[in-house]
């Protein structure tokens, strides 16, 4: 497969088969790197969330979150309050955005059997009405509080450039409850799609925070006992470079592959999902731990109720700061942040000088971290479907691709 | 002269990235959501070097259709057509 289908980005696979055997398994990311770590060099401190922005169309809130965590921590400030939960409610409005793109447009063709949205939209307008309308409240939170919905403008470290006032605010509560409803059917409706009977082995990694369903902060977890600091990351993951792809793989020191984003969330965080989610998810009867990727796009869907729910929460609560943002001091030091993309953790680490001016930059997005996860899927799934005509078998693989909603553009950021 | 063609879609059938004008024509109408009368005036690039500015060709495209638009926009109750200009 030279070119995949329905992903954000440029990437291929190869999954080779002889005498029963599979032989070979690639996922070929073939889109230039554009090396954003190193042209942060030198750049000053409040510069970098606008310039990280950029490496994503869907997701650049992530990079603007994780970014500005990263340099507040160097200097030793905390953002609270009323601007921690607006950081917290446009990270809401990315998720879903990115959820109901994929579940609708991207992943849903899949299981329904069409080629794209556009032949699933002539045959059922009102599934592919839906998800729009989902995707436009998900861009209108990003441009209220954001600026714009790509690349937003509005966010910087210390919080916000402008605040929005609460009567703005409360102009999205008829839409927010609108949405969860939404979410709630499309979970209903995903989950009695037809899953393939796939599960695998998975050391699942995502934040985890004491109150929250982590976005924006927590301790990085596993379901194999990781629990460690963001900051202690490099100690326990690392990268590595392989000739067919031009994003890093990375894998956990000595024990491989893992698994970010909804589905890693979904089964270590899921006593922190709102009571409504919850009981969603326990409708669908999806509970964790669940190992099936393909169900990924129920998990999409049961996040997207959390984060309209706790939208409406945030909102119901806001009252509009005296400033949009609290001030820092540029400091000679390093600075770690991992936010919750829609895709799953974000991890950065910046280090400065004492007038705030990059000394060095790595990032690390969720898909390249997921890269290896899905090759040991195309793996698994190719050996227990060897039966399968080959047009069926290469269908199936790509959607065992398109499970993770990769995001290429990221991972060779 | 008008041009009339089927518009070539290419959609999520490969990266999102070929997603363009066509692709959200197509959709409007599979959603039945397509206005009645739509007219594309597109202008074809001409210089894409490196630190190059906008061509004298490109710059007199774009007066011309400035011009286009505001007659099109002033003849509102006449009947449109279908059109899509893919370069001037």
């Amino acid at each position: 497969m030279d070119y995949l289908a329905r992903v954000e980005g440029e990437g291929g696979l190869t999954v080779r088969i002889e005498n029963d055997q599979v032989r070979e398994v690639k996922l070929k990311i073939f889109e230039p790197p554009r090396f954003f770590e190193a042209f942060l060099r030198g750049r000053k401190y409040w510069e970098v969330p606008d310039i990280t922005a950029r490496i994503c169309g869907i997701c650049p809130v992530a990079y603007m979150m994780s970014s500005s965590y990263a340099i507040e921590r160097a200097f030793c400030v905390n953002v609270e309050d009323q601007l921690r939960a607006l950081r917290r409610l446009i990270y809401f409005g990315e998720w879903i955005e990115s959820h109901a793109l994929h579940i609708y447009m991207l992943h849903a063709p899949d299981f329904l059997g069409y080629q794209d949205a556009i032949q699933l939209a002539k045959d059922n307008p009102e599934i592919v009405q839906q998800g729009l309308q989902l995707k436009k409240l998900g861009n209108d939170m990003v441009i209220l509080l954001g600026g714009r919905e790509i690349h937003p403008v509005n966010c910087r470290v210390g919080g916000f450039y402008k605040v929005p006032k609460k009567q703005e605010l409360l102009s999205l509560v008829d839409r927010l409850k609108w949405a969860r409803d939404a979410a709630r059917e499309t979970a209903v409706w995903t989950a009695t799609l037809h899953f393939p009977d796939f599960e695998n082995n998975y050391e699942f990694v995502a934040l985890r925070h004491p109150d929250e369903y982590a976005i924006i902060e927590g301790r990085l977890a596993s379901n194999r006992g990781l629990d460690i600091e963001i900051s202690e990351f490099e100690r326990y993951f690392e990268e590595e470079h392989v000739e067919h792809s031009t994003s890093l793989h990375a894998v956990l020191k000595g024990r491989g592959p893992y698994c970010v984003g909804p589905m890693a969330r979904f089964n270590l965080n899921f006593d922190k999902l709102s009571p409504i989610a919850q009981q969603v998810a326990r409708d669908v009867r999806l509970e964790p731990e669940c190992a099936n990727p393909f169900k990924s796009i129920v998990v999409r869907s049961i996040e997207t109720v959390h984060a309209c729910d706790e939208a409406l929460r945030i909102i119901e609560k806001y009252e509009m700061p005296e400033k949009p943002a609290i001030s820092v001091v540029p400091k000679a030091a390093t600075g770690f942040g991992c936010t919750e993309a829609p895709r799953g953790i974000c991890w950065h680490r910046y280090r400065l000088d004492e007038k705030g001016v990059v000394q060095d930059a790595r990032i690390v997005p969720p898909t390249s971290q997921n890269q290896k996860m899905i090759e040991r899927d195309l793996l698994e799934f190719a050996k227990k479907n060897m039966h399968l005509t080959e047009d069926k078998l290469t269908w199936m693989c790509e959607q065992v691709v398109r499970n993770y909603d990769p995001c290429i553009s990221c991972s060779c950021h | 002269m008008t041009h009339v063609s089927l518009v070539p879609v290419t959609s999520f059938r490969s990266t999102t990235y070929s997603y363009g004008l066509p692709d959200a024509i197509e959709l409007g109408k599979a959603l039945n959501e397509l206005a009645p009368h739509v007219i594309v005036y597109g202008i074809g690039g001409k210089a894409f070097d490196e630190g190059t500015g906008l061509s004298i060709d490109v710059e007199r495209a774009a007066e011309e259709v400035v011009q286009k638009i505001v007659k099109e926009v002033g003849g509102r109750n006449r009947r449109f057509s279908h059109r899509v200009l893919y370069s001037l």
